[in-house]
């Protein structure tokens, strides 16, 4: 699903971010990128969604090399990723629905197919009864689920998250992680960058990166 | 351009309009008060125009003959006159005639010229010629030489005010455009500021669209049109302004639009050239969303 051929990035032309990166993540995996902060984590996800080019080697999302993409043909990898961050992002004028229902009016959807796909995502995130709320009057968890929902709302089959958990209190950050991992059951491919190890334990691989390198890689065997 | 990208592009621009406040309100404002200045001299100089090709269309020259004129060479300067390249139509004006004429001009003032015991005006020929020997220089040359021809007084011809009336129409044409394209080379400037200031505000929104995989041309198209709406409602404006005005102009001085004012028939602004301002407007907008999505909304 996402495969990474010693992918390289620096910024500014000498500050090296990623070096020499080979990653392989499958189709169905809930993955989690580790490591302290300014390790290369957001780095390595804006490479996966197009929003910076690599400075060298390969990067294949779903069989297309996104390092070789034109704008066009990353638009149309975008539409099949879901991508959540840490500050949540939400359009703050707007309720909880019409964050939702905006995502799909932009993709083309029917006002019916709207209705139908921000209601199922609305009950998966358990926030249903919050659709008329504005972000103001959500709490930190209840924000970030809506981020999740919107990752979600168009099906995508990539979810990428960048700290998902670091703006919230433990609980909240525990409910969140547990979402992920519903959604990674039901069968999209999750991606998750944090720098809290005790979240990767319900993951099935971890990588961990240090200074922009890879320093350790686990998966946990299908069979024990 | 897909009808899905049109329509929402349409909505979202007439949607940004709205909300866009003073800045969009001070754009249109801008537009039309460039186009208005623009229409006003627009306006001025092609009714000059059209009196001054009336009065082309009259362009005659007087031949006046010395007195005591035999009437063989009369005939003779009558036939040489008619031979003339230019000449269109001949009259000749007896003594008699031109003091009766002269008399009528001073309607109810008759009484001045029955001191004077003689007649003091000399008989005529009035020339009338066609219209490509009309110019300026052809005039010139042909009354020069008029003037020396044997029985001929003076000849007198009415273009030397018609050739100044053209210059400031020139000047008036001239003046219009370059401060008309002052203000909307600033009004470009203006709308291309008001949708700068409406992409930052909808900064966020752009960064989702951009995340869900929207393309360039959906995001940047309601732009555009938002700039061409700003240019179409103020050129739009403009003409209403300087119709109602003109209309509200000519009722004060007691003339109907269009009517016959002796030589003088004013008019409004021909379909082709409102239609061009709307087209023009439309382009000032456009062109001013252009210049913000290029230099704010590129990958």
């Amino acid at each position: 699903m996402i495969q990474l051929f010693h992918v390289s990035k620096t910024y500014d032309g000498d500050i090296p971010a990623l070096t020499d990166i080979n990653l392989h993540v499958h189709k169905g995996d809930l993955a989690f990128i580790t490591g302290p902060s300014g390790a290369g984590k957001t780095t390595l996800l804006r490479l996966l969604y197009g929003d910076a080019p690599p400075t060298g080697g390969q990067i294949l999302v779903n069989g297309k090399n996104v390092a070789w993409s034109k704008e066009n043909e990353i638009s149309l990898l975008r539409r099949n990723m879901g991508i959540i961050f840490q500050d949540f992002r939400l359009l703050k004028d707007r309720s909880v629905y019409e964050n939702l229902a905006f995502v799909c009016r932009i993709l083309g959807c029917s006002k019916a197919e709207e209705r139908r796909k921000v209601t199922q995502v609305l009950a998966l995130v358990n926030l249903t009864p919050k659709a008329h709320l504005t972000p103001f009057h959500l709490s930190g968890g209840e924000q970030q689920r809506v981020a999740v929902a919107r990752a979600l709302v168009h099906d995508p089959a990539i979810l990428l998250a960048d700290e998902p958990a670091g703006n919230l209190d433990p609980v909240q950050a525990q409910e969140v992680m547990v979402l992920l991992k519903e959604i990674h059951l039901r069968g999209t491919t999750v991606l998750i960058a944090t720098h809290n190890p005790r979240m990767c334990q319900i993951g099935d691989c971890q990588i961990r990166l240090e200074k922009g390198r890879i320093v350790e890689e686990s998966r946990v065997p299908l069979y024990p | 351009m897909s009808p899905s990208i049109l329509r929402y592009s349409l909505g979202e621009a007439l949607r940004s309009l709205k909300r866009s406040g003073w800045g969009g309100f001070a754009s249109i404002g801008a537009i039309a008060a460039s186009f208005l200045i623009i229409g006003i001299f627009l306006l001025v100089s092609s009714n000059l125009s059209l009196l001054v090709s009336r009065w082309k269309e009259e362009v005659q020259v007087t031949v006046f003959l010395r007195d005591g004129l035999p009437s063989t060479q009369v005939a003779s300067l009558k036939k040489s006159l008619s031979g003339e390249p230019g000449a269109r139509s001949l009259s000749f004006i007896t003594k008699e005639q031109a003091l009766s004429d002269f008399k009528k001009d001073l309607k109810g003032q008759e009484g001045l010229l029955e001191g004077l015991g003689y007649n003091p005006l000399p008989a005529s020929f009035q020339l009338q010629l066609k219209e490509p020997y009309q110019s300026p220089e052809m005039l010139q040359e042909l009354v020069k030489r008029l003037k020396t021809w044997d029985g001929v007084e003076d000849v007198l011809y009415g273009q030397e005010w018609i050739e100044q009336l053209t210059l400031i129409i020139r000047l008036l044409k001239l003046a219009g455009m370059s401060l008309g394209g002052l203000l909307l080379l600033a009004s470009i400037l203006i709308v291309s500021n008001t949708i700068r200031l409406t992409i930052f505000n909808r900064a966020e929104e752009i960064d989702l669209m951009r995340l869900v995989g929207t393309s360039w041309a959906y995001i940047r198209t309601p732009f555009l049109f938002q700039g061409i709406l700003q240019g179409l409602i103020g050129a739009l404006l403009s003409l209403l302004i300087l119709f109602l005005s003109f209309r509200i102009i000519l009722w004060q001085v007691n003339l109907a639009p269009g009517a016959s004012y002796g030589l003088i028939q004013f008019h409004f602004l021909r379909i082709p050239q409102q239609f061009f301002t709307l087209i023009a407007g439309a382009l000032i907008g456009g062109g001013g969303g252009f210049l913000s999505i290029r230099k704010f909304l590129t990958a």
